[in-house]
């Protein structure tokens, strides 16, 4: 074991996250001379915002952060503020289809999970924006994208935001642990035991996709669904297991992170784990499209380690004039912009080309609401970071009239990372791509 | 404003049929229902057959294929192996739906699930691998077999243990036989001619792949080397004894089937409604059943996330994640109590005048301490006026049923309405903001939600909800029980309306009284079994088997036991599930 993951290991066991071996990492494309490739991260806190404290004062080019944003000061030429966008939404309840709807763009389906004020509702009716920008620049990867969470709880569809196709939610990595093993874990590996790996697990994979393959053929429409997704994924893992030698060749792994419990309390530990991994994970080369998931929608989180007892989801249903909410509700806003600075500051850490992995990233902070009390979809506080190459103008705050729909953003970023598209989500919610954006 | 609140609707049938993976809507609306006593004649069918099943000529409802439950997973390999990998967060969590984790149309699978179930499948197979006691038990594998000895007759032998154990092992896993052919697929893992040097390899490889294959992680319905629907099964005939054996084995006891149920289905004794019946008794008294049935009422009683129950200990200061873990024990404890040493009836589970208590639940529930230093669980009775009886007045259904900080008089009577009654009532409509009033110490929880009765356009629908949970209102959201609030005596009055059992209440013990004569209840009661039973929500084609479940429990006094026994006599669980038809 080198020094430098004796560090980290020694870091883990204090309980700080500082992470000394990134600031030398060089990413492997940078070495290779290949065209740089753009990456997209999804990031999500939840239940809406303050508006009163979160919008930015001042004109487009010339403006100030909020109280809730001003931990990206240090960030503010790389950032575009966007206000005035509405999702549109509809089945089951308002978080159900806010989180739902955010990276789709689609209704809900008809399901099984009864919402507070509405009909059951099921899952998102269309791939989330990422997927889409990851059936384009994941191919070849080990993944095709990577999925974050932190203590996002029931699989249910308030809990699920990424969707690989209609009615095909994906389920967040909860537990940094796990997601290293399975990311990372085979760089510790010798040359050998990677090799020896991939002969077995090559040959068990190859007999597993020929059962399903038959077994397909033999039971009804839906089910053969289901086995053709288990097939799908089966060949995915297969093909990781194969690319493992020569990709994380690129990877300076550090050790195994600890294990971490449930309790809330654990949120800012399991969610800095998550920071790193994601970035380690965009920064050598094993997916170029991620997200992080904090909690969940309706998250009821007492973020104690601010001083404050009282559970997110109820403090956001008090009504403006309480000020004891709207201050506590402020801080804890503040508190995921802090972590979104420390997403944006790991990115930065890695050197790539002439300048860090950072400038080819595009990154978007999304909310299932734009205001807690009144379950409203519209006004969502929305903060791009990054140019993805020089395709978006940063340092701007756009505010736009409130009725332009929220799939126009989704279609602008595909536009930004190189997709040709001029629709996105449901079509009659989307009418082309967000004048002025880029 | 106009506000539409139809009193209630039935839980589950319409919104359910239209689920994501679901039952074919045609399949559902476009089969005309024959009546359950209709007299057909049963051309070419045995007649004891005929007799045994209650509604012969009704259609059966077709299901989707049932993926192993998180639950389901462990438990088989905790069965087949003896011990289980820590899972922890490696597998995600299954989809719930209608309360339960296992309803097939809801259940998920992605990356995750295929990398986890790999893992876990090669850490045990390596462990099996080396463990000579067990390669001979399996598969009889000899010392000469396993020994470095290259001649031709011990790769023989090597072969030959090794088709044993994978086959002894597949049909553990497999629920069924596994035709030679089948075997010798996963003999083809091995490399070198099963060499000795590479005959560990190769077993724990044949055996990983078991444990990630298809046929272990789904639940097909089918039989050795027989296409699951290319043969349609007879109209009127009973599942396949390894069919049948599979079903017992996960209903019971939440696990693939033992040997002996095995044993049963191969040598042709488990082919009759009596041999399901002789075989669900004999599962029930093992102690596999209390693991597996207890899973179902956890999941009913709405604990199944107990532990990560959070409360804003700055109000509640009493609030533990200690006393939450005892808390947790108590209730599980008790129903084991009430199902399997006592007489397992469904008044005796809302009835029963005791509990368990240890140190810091006797601190909770103001009684003596005997123990101050044991966490051992003593059964205790309730003083005289205390005021506290059966499951639902435990710490852990009413701090469940409350907010962080304060009681709730509308989550405690959404779950008594849509558990016990089965129905959900109208939520409030979308266009209103749902800000209920804050803590007030000058206010009891009943003057806060005033509005609820006050203003009409609430109560129409909340005098469904909070008049039920409002009887609940001595105990506070920890559980602890209140004389006052605010300086007022608590008022526990409320009523019951929308059921067969309308009228007033006062206190949780009234209530009791009411769930214990509901004829509703008893039919959501079975209704509860069925749907975690079959893994689906029922369908217009289970009212017959739904009929003669109610009619079983009534007739037992309501045995909670006995209506294990019934489930496996119904017909949806006795008949093979339709074949669904093939899309061309």
């Amino acid at each position: 074991m080198n020094e430098n993951r004796r560090q980290f290991l020694r870091a883990l066991m204090a309980g700080t996250i500082g992470l000394p071996w990134l600031e030398t990492f060089v990413s492997r494309s940078a070495q290779a001379q290949e065209p740089l490739p753009l990456r997209f991260v999804a990031m999500f806190s939840p239940n809406g915002t303050v508006q009163a404290n979160w919008t930015p004062t001042g004109t487009e080019q010339s403006f100030t952060l909020s109280p809730i944003l001003s931990p990206l000061a240090p960030h503010q030429n790389d950032l575009v503020i966007v206000q005035g966008v509405d999702q549109r939404g509809a089945g089951g309840d308002g978080h159900q289809n806010g989180i739902g709807g955010m990276l789709t763009g689609t209704s809900l389906l008809s399901g099984s999970f009864a919402g507070q004020g509405s009909a059951p509702a099921g899952w998102a009716d269309g791939p989330s924006v990422d997927q889409r920008i990851a059936e384009v620049l994941g191919v070849g990867l080990r993944f095709r994208s990577l999925e974050f969470g932190v203590l996002t709880g029931s699989a249910d569809n308030w809990g699920r935001m990424i969707y690989r196709a209609s009615n095909r939610p994906l389920p967040p990595r909860n537990d940094p642990r796990s997601a290293f093993d399975d990311i990372f874990a085979a760089a510790l590996a010798t040359p050998e035991e990677r090799e020896r790996r991939r002969v077995r697990q090559t040959s068990i994979l190859d007999r597993l996709s020929g059962d399903l393959e038959r077994l397909s053929a033999e039971v009804s429409a839906s089910d053969r669904q289901q086995l053709e997704q288990h097939l799908t994924y089966l060949r995915e893992v297969e093909q990781r297991v194969q690319q493992e030698g020569r990709d994380l060749e690129q990877c300076v792994v550090p050790g195994r992170p600890l294990g971490f419990g449930t309790e809330q309390a654990n949120m800012p530990a399991i969610g800095e784990a998550q920071m790193d991994l994601l970035a380690l994970a965009l920064g050598c080369g094993q997916t170029r499209v991620a997200s992080l998931q904090w909690s969940r929608s309706v998250s009821d989180m007492r973020f104690t380690w601010l001083g404050i007892s009282e559970g997110h989801h109820s403090l956001s249903h008090r009504p403006d004039s309480d000020t004891d909410a709207q201050d506590k509700l402020t801080q804890i806003n503040r508190w995921y912009a802090e972590r979104f600075a420390g997403l944006i500051e790991r990115l930065k850490r890695y050197q790539e080309g002439e300048g860090t992995l950072f400038d080819r990233c595009l990154l978007q902070w999304c909310n299932e609401l734009g205001t807690g009390n009144t379950h409203s979809r519209n006004d969502a506080p929305i903060v791009l970071a990054g140019s993805a190459g020089g395709a978006l103008r940063t340092g701007r705050f756009l505010q736009y009239s409130g009725d332009v729909p929220h799939n126009n953003l989704l279609v602008s970023i595909l536009n930004a990372m190189g997709l040709p598209d001029t629709t996105f989500g449901k079509p009659d919610w989307c009418t082309g791509p967000l004048q002025a954006l880029l | 404003m106009v506000v539409r609140c139809p009193t209630l609707r039935r839980q589950g049938l319409s919104q359910a049929a239209s689920r994501h993976r679901g039952i074919g809507l045609a399949a559902l609306l476009g089969l005309a229902l024959s009546s359950c006593k209709d007299e057909a004649a049963a051309e070419g069918e045995s007649a004891s057959l005929r007799q045994s099943l209650e509604c012969p000529d009704a259609p059966l409802s077709p299901a989707p294929l049932r993926r192993l439950t998180r639950f389901e997973y462990e438990n088989a390999l905790s069965d087949v192996f003896g011990g289980v990998p820590n899972l922890g967060e490696l597998l995600p969590r299954d989809e719930v739906a209608l309360g339960f984790d296992n309803q097939a149309g809801t259940l998920s699978l992605t990356d995750l699930h295929v990398v986890a179930y790999a893992k876990v499948g090669d850490e045990l197979a390596a462990a099996l691998a080396t463990d000579p006691e067990r390669l001979a038990a399996l598969g009889g594998c000899t010392e000469e077999a396993l020994g470095t000895d290259e001649g031709e007759a011990s790769a023989g032998a090597r072969r030959g243990c090794a088709a044993a154990l994978l086959g002894a092992l597949g049909q553990r896993l497999w629920r069924r036989a596994l035709a030679d052919g089948e075997i010798a697929e996963f003999l083809g893992l091995f490399e070198d001619d099963f060499s000795a040097a590479g005959f560990r390899e190769g077993i724990s490889r044949g055996a990983s792949a078991l444990l990630q294959s298809a046929e272990f992680l789904y639940r097909f319905e089918r039989t050795a080397g027989e296409a699951s629907s290319a043969a349609a099964p007879p109209a009127l005939s009973l599942a396949s004894p390894w069919v049948l054996a599979s079903r017992l084995g996960f209903l019971l006891w939440g696990s693939v089937p033992d040997e002996a149920l095995l044993a049963s289905a191969s040598k042709g004794q488990l082919a009759s409604a009596a041999d399901v019946e002789r075989e669900a008794r004999r599962l029930l008294a093992d102690p596999r059943a209390r693991r597996g049935v207890a899973h179902f009422y956890l999941q009913w009683l709405d604990l199944a996330d107990f532990g990560e129950l959070e409360k804003d200990q700055q109000i509640l200061p009493l609030w533990s994640l200690e006393l939450r873990t005892q808390m947790a024990r108590e209730t599980a404890r008790f129903i084991d109590e009430v199902l399997w040493e006592e007489d397992a009836r469904f008044e005796t589970l809302l009835r029963a005048p005791y509990t368990f208590t240890n140190a810091v639940l006797a601190d909770l529930y103001g009684l003596p301490i005997r123990n101050p230093d044991s966490e051992e669980l003593v059964r205790t009775s309730w003083p005289e006026g205390a005021r506290r009886l059966g499951i639902l007045t435990q710490a852990a259904i009413v701090s469940a049923q409350s907010k962080a900080d304060q009681t709730s008089p509308i989550h405690r009577g959404k779950f008594i309405r849509e558990q016990f009654f089965c129905t959900i009532p109208e939520p409030p409509p979308p266009s209103i903001i749902v800000a209920p009033p804050r803590l007030d110490p000058r206010k009891t929880t009943r003057e806060r939600f005033e509005q609820h009765r006050s203003n009409q356009f609430c109560a129409t629908c909340h005098e469904q909800l909070d008049p039920v949970g409002l009887v609940f209102e001595h105990f506070d959201a920890v559980g602890r029980y209140r004389e006052t609030e605010a300086d007022q005596s608590i008022d526990a009055s409320g009523y019951l309306v929308g059921t067969d059992v309308d009228g007033p209440l006062d206190g949780v013990e009234s209530l009791v009284d009411r769930l214990n004569d509901s004829g509703q209840v008893r039919r959501c009661m079975v209704t509860q079994w069925f749907r975690y039973a079959m893994g689906r929500p029922e369908t217009e084609q289970d009212t017959c088997s739904l009929d003669k479940l109610e009619q079983t429990f009534e007739a037992s006094g309501g045995d909670l036991r006995e209506l294990l026994v019934a489930l496996t006599q119904t017909d949806a669980f006795l008949r093979p599930t339709p074949a669904p038809e093939l899309v061309p």
